[in-house]
Formats: C-alpha cells, sequence, structure tokens
C-alpha cells in the first residue's frame, strides 16, 4: 500500500511519483493501487480579474495621489516661498478618498454610495464657492452653495434612498440606518446657517424638514425593527 | 439556495473574536478547517439533510458578519447552508461584505469538511458541530450510531451555549497580565502565490508517539514542543547572521479554557501560550536541554491563575469607555498594530492541539481520521495542528512559503525515533513531472 521516501524515510501513497516533503523520485510500480486516503489535488487558485485590475487602479491612483501632493507642495513652496495653495490639493484628495475613492475600491454597496456622493458633492459645492470668493463666511446672498447647493444634493441623496427603500420593501431595514445618517447631516448646513446668519433659508428649511420627517416615519412606521437595528449598529 | 429570515437574531462577538475582523487581509483570515475523512465516498444528498438538522441545534454559526459604528457586530444570515464540494485551497476567506455567512460545509470524495470563521467559534466548538453533523448524516445513512458524549440534534440550544464565557469569568479587581515585549525568530522563505495554500498531512501511530514522550519524561504535548523547538533552532543556526537570526524561538500553542473554567459554550473561549526558547547564543544545545527548557517554560505558563489574568486584561480593554466610544475605522487601525505587537510577533510558529476526538465508539467503524487546518496567519508563515482519532494521530502543516524544511525535518525526526509517518499533501498545488 505505501512506499517509503529514500530521503527522508517517510511513507508516502503508492501513488505518488514524488515524495510529498522533498519532493525526491519514488521508483513504484505501475499498477494502480486503491489507497483509503484520498488523495488532495489543488489547481492553482481562480484569480477574479475584475479585483486583479481594481487592485492596480488603486495602487495607480494611491501614487498620483501621493506623488501630485509632493510636487504641489514643492512648486509652491520654490515659487512662493509659503504653502498656501497646495493646500487645496490635499483637501481635495483627502475629500476623494472619503468619498469616491471608498465606493470606487473597497465594495461600497450602492446604499453608502448615494449617502457618500451626496455628502461628496455637497463638500464640494462648498469648497468651490470658497475657492470663488477665498472667504469661508459670505453674505447669504453670495453663499449660494450653502444655501441651494448643499441642500439640493442631500434632498436628493434622501429622495433617492427612499425610493429604492419603497422598491426594495422586503428589505426596507437595510436601507434604514444610511437614511437615517442622510437625515442627521441635514442638521449641518441648518447649523452652520444659524450661526453665520442667525436665520435660515427656506430651502435649508425644506432641506432639514424632510429629514426631520423621514426619520420619523421610520420610527413610527418601522418601529420594532428600526430600533432594534439602531441598537445593533450603535451598542457599546 | 432558500431563503430565511433570521435578521432579528444577533451576536455580540466574543472578547477574543473582536480582534479577527479588525485584523484581516489578503493572506490572512482567521478561518480554520475541521475535517472527517470518511471510509466510504461521502453521499451528498444525505449531508445536506443533515446540516439542514443540526444548523438549527447551532443558531450561533449560520450568521454573518456586520459592521456597526462602534463594534463588529454577528447578524443571522438570510441564507440556509448548502453543502458544496470543494473546489478551493482551504481556509478560503469569508466574503463578509456580500455578508456571506461565517462557516461553510464542504465534501470531497471520502471527506467531509466544516469551515469556519474564528469569530464563531474556536476548535472545540466547531469539531462538536462537525461531530453531530456527521452522527445525523450517519443516522440518515441508516447507521446504527449511539449519540455518546455529543449534543443531542433534536435538542433545543440552551442558552448556555452562546454565552461569552470571558464575560463570565471577568475579575474586574483580579490581576492583568503584562505585555510581553520581544520578537521572535521566523522562518524565512519564498512566498508562495497569493491565495496558494501549501498543506501536509503525517499520520502517525498515536500509542508509539505516547510512548516516546513519555520515555522522556514529558507530556505528549510538550514533547511535540520540543521537537518543533529543536528544528527551529537547528535551522536558526545556518541562517545568515542577521537580526533574525539573533531572536528566541517561541512556539505559541492555543488551551481550551473550558479545561479551567467550566463552560457550554459552543463559541469561542480559548487562549494561547508562548513557550519561550530564551537561549539565543549557544550553538550547541542538544535535544534534551531544548525539551526541557521548553517543558518547563510551557508548565510555568500554563496555569489557571496566568489564563485568569489573560480573560482579566482582555476583558478590562472591551470595558474601558476610552476605548468603546472610539469609532471603530480608528479601533480596527489600532487594534491590527495591537495584533502585530502581541501576537505573530511573538511566536515563530504557531500549533493547535485538539487533543483526542471525544466521539461515539461507533464513530471508529466509519471515520479513518481527522484533519485540523488553521489557515494562513498574518506574520507566521507556517502553523501546526494536531488530532487524535481512534489511535491515529494527523499533525497537519499549513504554510505559505515554498520551503518545507520544517515539516520535512519534524517527521524525520519521529521517523528516525522509530515513529513511521504516513505523509500527504498538495505540494501547494505542484505536481511533480516524471
Amino acid at each position: 500500500m505505501l512506499n517509503k521516501c529514500p530521503r527522508c524515510n517517510v511513507l508516502v501513497d503508492k501513488k505518488l511519483s514524488n515524495c510529498p516533503l522533498c519532493g525526491a523520485y519514488i521508483e513504484r510500480e505501475d499498477e494502480e493501487i486503491d489507497s483509503p486516503i484520498p488523495q488532495i489535488d489543488y489547481s492553482y487558485p481562480v484569480v477574479d480579474k475584475s479585483k486583479v485590475w481594481r487592485d492596480i487602479a488603486f495602487r495607480v491612483v494611491l501614487y498620483i495621489c501621493l506623488i501630485s501632493i509632493g510636487i504641489c507642495f514643492l512648486v509652491n513652496f520654490l515659487a512662493a516661498e509659503r504653502i498656501f495653495w497646495a493646500y487645496h490639493i490635499i483637501f481635495g484628495w483627502v475629500v476623494f478618498w472619503f468619498t469616491l475613492g471608498r465606493s470606487l475600491f473597497f465594495h461600497l454597496d450602492l446604499r453608502k454610495q448615494i449617502f457618500w456622493y451626496s455628502v461628496f458633492f455637497a463638500i464640494i459645492s462648498y469648497y468651490i464657492q470658497f475657492f470663488i470668493y477665498h472667504k469661508f463666511v459670505v453674505p447669504e446672498e453670495q453663499n449660494w452653495a450653502l444655501v441651494w447647493a448643499v441642500p439640493a444634493f442631500l434632498l436628493g441623496g434622501i429622495a433617492t434612498l427612499f425610493i429604492l427603500m419603497l422598491l426594495r420593501f422586503k428589505d426596507w431595514v437595510r436601507y434604514s440606518m444610511p437614511l437615517t445618517a442622510m437625515c442627521l447631516v441635514t442638521a449641518v448646513p441648518a447649523l452652520m446657517a444659524t450661526v453665520m446668519y442667525k436665520q435660515v433659508h427656506f430651502m435649508i428649511f425644506i432641506c432639514l424638514g424632510v429629514g426631520i420627517i423621514t426619520l420619523l416615519l421610520m420610527m413610527i412606521l418601522g418601529r420594532e425593527k428600526y430600533f432594534l437595528e439602531l441598537k445593533k449598529k450603535f451598542f457599546l | 439556495m432558500s431563503r430565511i429570515d433570521n435578521t432579528e437574531e444577533w451576536f455580540k462577538l466574543d472578547n477574543a473574536s473582536k480582534i479577527y475582523p479588525a485584523t484581516g487581509n489578503g493572506r490572512w483570515n482567521a478561518v480554520y478547517r475541521v475535517c472527517a475523512v470518511m471510509k466510504e465516498r461521502v453521499d451528498r444528498e444525505a449531508l445536506q439533510q443533515a446540516l439542514d438538522v443540526v444548523i438549527e441545534r447551532f443558531p450561533t454559526y449560520n450568521v454573518v458578519l456586520r459592521r456597526g459604528f462602534f463594534w463588529y457586530f454577528l447578524q443571522g444570515a438570510t441564507l440556509r447552508p448548502v453543502v458544496t464540494r470543494e473546489k478551493d485551497y482551504p481556509c478560503r476567506k469569508f466574503d463578509i461584505m456580500n455578508r456571506e455567512p461565517l462557516f461553510r460545509v464542504m465534501y470531497s470524495g471520502n471527506r467531509i469538511m466544516a469551515e469556519f470563521s474564528h469569530c464563531i467559534s474556536d476548535g472545540n466548538g466547531s469539531v462538536n458541530f462537525l461531530n453531530t453533523l456527521i452522527l445525523k448524516y450517519l443516522h440518515i445513512l441508516g447507521k446504527k450510531v449511539d449519540r455518546g458524549p455529543l449534543l443531542h440534534y433534536n435538542d433545543a440550544p440552551k442558552e448556555e451555549e452562546f454565552e461569552d464565557s470571558y464575560s463570565r469569568y471577568y475579575d474586574p479587581k483580579g490581576e492583568k497580565s503584562t505585555l510581553e515585549n520581544y520578537s521572535a525568530y521566523h522562518l524565512q522563505g519564498a512566498k508562495e502565490l497569493k491565495g496558494v495554500v501549501n498543506v501536509t498531512h503525517g499520520e502517525v501511530n498515536t500509542k508509539k508517539l505516547l510512548e516516546l514522550s513519555h520515555s522522556a519524561g514529558v507530556t505528549l504535548n510538550e514533547y511535540l514542543l520540543g521537537v518543533l523547538a529543536y528544528v527551529l533552532y537547528n535551522k536558526r543556526k545556518y541562517d545568515a547572521v542577521n537580526k533574525n537570526s539573533k531572536r528566541p524561538i517561541s512556539v505559541q500553542y492555543s488551551v481550551d479554557l473550558r479545561n479551567y473554567f467550566p463552560s457550554s459554550t459552543v463559541r469561542m473561549f480559548s487562549s494561547f501560550v508562548n513557550t519561550r526558547l530564551a537561549e539565543t547564543s549557544r550553538t550547541d544545545m542538544t535535544f534534551e536541554e531544548i525539551l526541557q527548557a521548553m517543558a518547563k517554560d510551557s508548565r510555568e505558563k500554563s496555569t489557571k491563575e496566568n489564563f485568569q489574568k489573560f480573560i482579566n486584561s482582555n476583558f478590562s480593554f472591551e470595558r474601558n469607555w476610552l476605548i468603546r466610544i472610539v469609532p471603530l475605522s480608528i479601533k480596527n487601525f489600532i487594534m491590527k498594530i495591537a495584533y502585530y505587537n502581541q501576537a505573530d510577533r511573538l511566536s515563530s510558529l504557531i500549533i493547535t492541539n485538539m487533543g483526542r476526538m471525544n466521539t461515539p465508539a461507533e464513530f471508529a467503524d466509519y471515520i479513518d481520521r481527522y484533519e485540523l487546518i488553521i489557515g494562513p496567519q498574518k506574520y507566521n508563515n507556517s502553523t501546526m495542528t494536531i488530532c487524535s482519532f481512534n489511535n491515529k494521530t494527523v499533525f497537519t502543516f499549513v504554510k505559505t512559503i515554498k520551503s518545507s524544511y520544517l515539516e520535512t525535518e519534524f517527521f524525520r525526526f519521529l521517523q528516525n525515533k522509530g515513529v513511521d509517518v504516513f505523509v500527504s499533501g498538495n505540494n501547494g498545488g505542484r505536481k511533480y513531472v516524471k
């Protein structure tokens, strides 16, 4: 039933031509003999090509990010002897990795992608405004980002998630947490407007109102399932 | 696959399990396999029927891993588990993003295999599951097998089987273990391709092995620690002189805490011991000296008091409010560093000794042997497991490097001591050309 490896002296199955330990060739008879111990026969792992391309794309984007940050800092410093515009590049890359980058490279599912894209566009719109006026606080009539763009993107995100939740109603619990996060984020432009202008524009007010109503709807109609999901997500 | 609505059942991770989802990567994923090699080919239909019954008995296994804001948690899976044919390397990573259940049952030829994530169970719990599954499988095939010490698959699960035993035995006022601060010697070698797992089994006669260890005046576990340390010691002697070659040899083995603290849990309840050969400068140590040094260190460290300190330390981290309120993304980063510092860095090799399988006597008529495979580790490129059944002890080496030095020298040592070793393996998927 068994052969002996001439190098290791261990016993190996008669079907094998080489020792599984040291690879030494083993003389064997030609006839096949049934072994009670099945031989493990693995082929090389199947490689998911899309994963390989995604890995490559991730590395390429990461290297571009790091190199561009380095170059911008160097050029900015050499040209102006102080760093001022290079910070914008860092900010851009940080926002990219926290929002688009995560959903592109790290398997975020659709619900979380919708949340992060809404936040990404809201931040970018405010940043573009900052870039135009070079000021964080501008008069309310000039503050199109905070008054119009940010609420529009957040409302769009809430509406998309809500519609998807209705379309896949059996699985609605899976949408409840990203939707809750989206509703809570609507408080941010309201707080900013209150602090900056001591009043809230009607568009921001609508955005906040929609967020609160959506949250209340989930709590009242979802009841135990919603609160159980909250408990699972936030237990300490 | 049929759908079930199990999502309202959820469990927090055990204290020891919390580290695993945080620290996995492409090469390491805390998955292990328990396998029974039957004497006849496996009947897939009967095995599926058995799984459908037995999974109700172990509800903490058919779960998925989900990410909370502060901690990971386990939630009931939405799909009924299905028996599949083995077609990949052992201990493939679970697809957590797509909510794959954290265990799988497979078959291939004569083998029945169950793979588990360490998030849901340890070796003892998973072997219980496998044996209960086999019991039901044999009953479906019409074999008369008494239950013996196994759980009854028709019983309702008991509450104490779900408990986190670490929290039960945690003593907030008790002493805590001190952190160790050294780096162990690591085997070097050319790495296998990502995804390739090199598995080698060595089967020996248990009686002869026990006679060998008793003749040396130590237990079997201590004897094996001594042999492994001796093999690593000889390897280190001939390695190129660098930082790694001056580091102490340390063999880590896992300990079932149920032997020290009574518990019926089928979830994680184990600890580990790092047995160290502190001597790094001598090159003329004999096997007997190494054996006695390792046996002494093992005995000093494997005490109930030390394990109590281990439980107190680990659990106190989890209970600390400053750690609890940190978001999970930041906790993952900290746990990765903590794992490297206090786990893989401190050991040259990890071994798991399941000991003798506790099964009904009739199992010997249907099962040839058991095998246990721990998936490849993050920094340690070699692991070993041991399990015994029906006078057969099976050693399984798993590695992610091409060199077979460790298992070759280990088996040669036993062979030279008069213990015949029957070796089989997958050679990392390579086929030798005649």
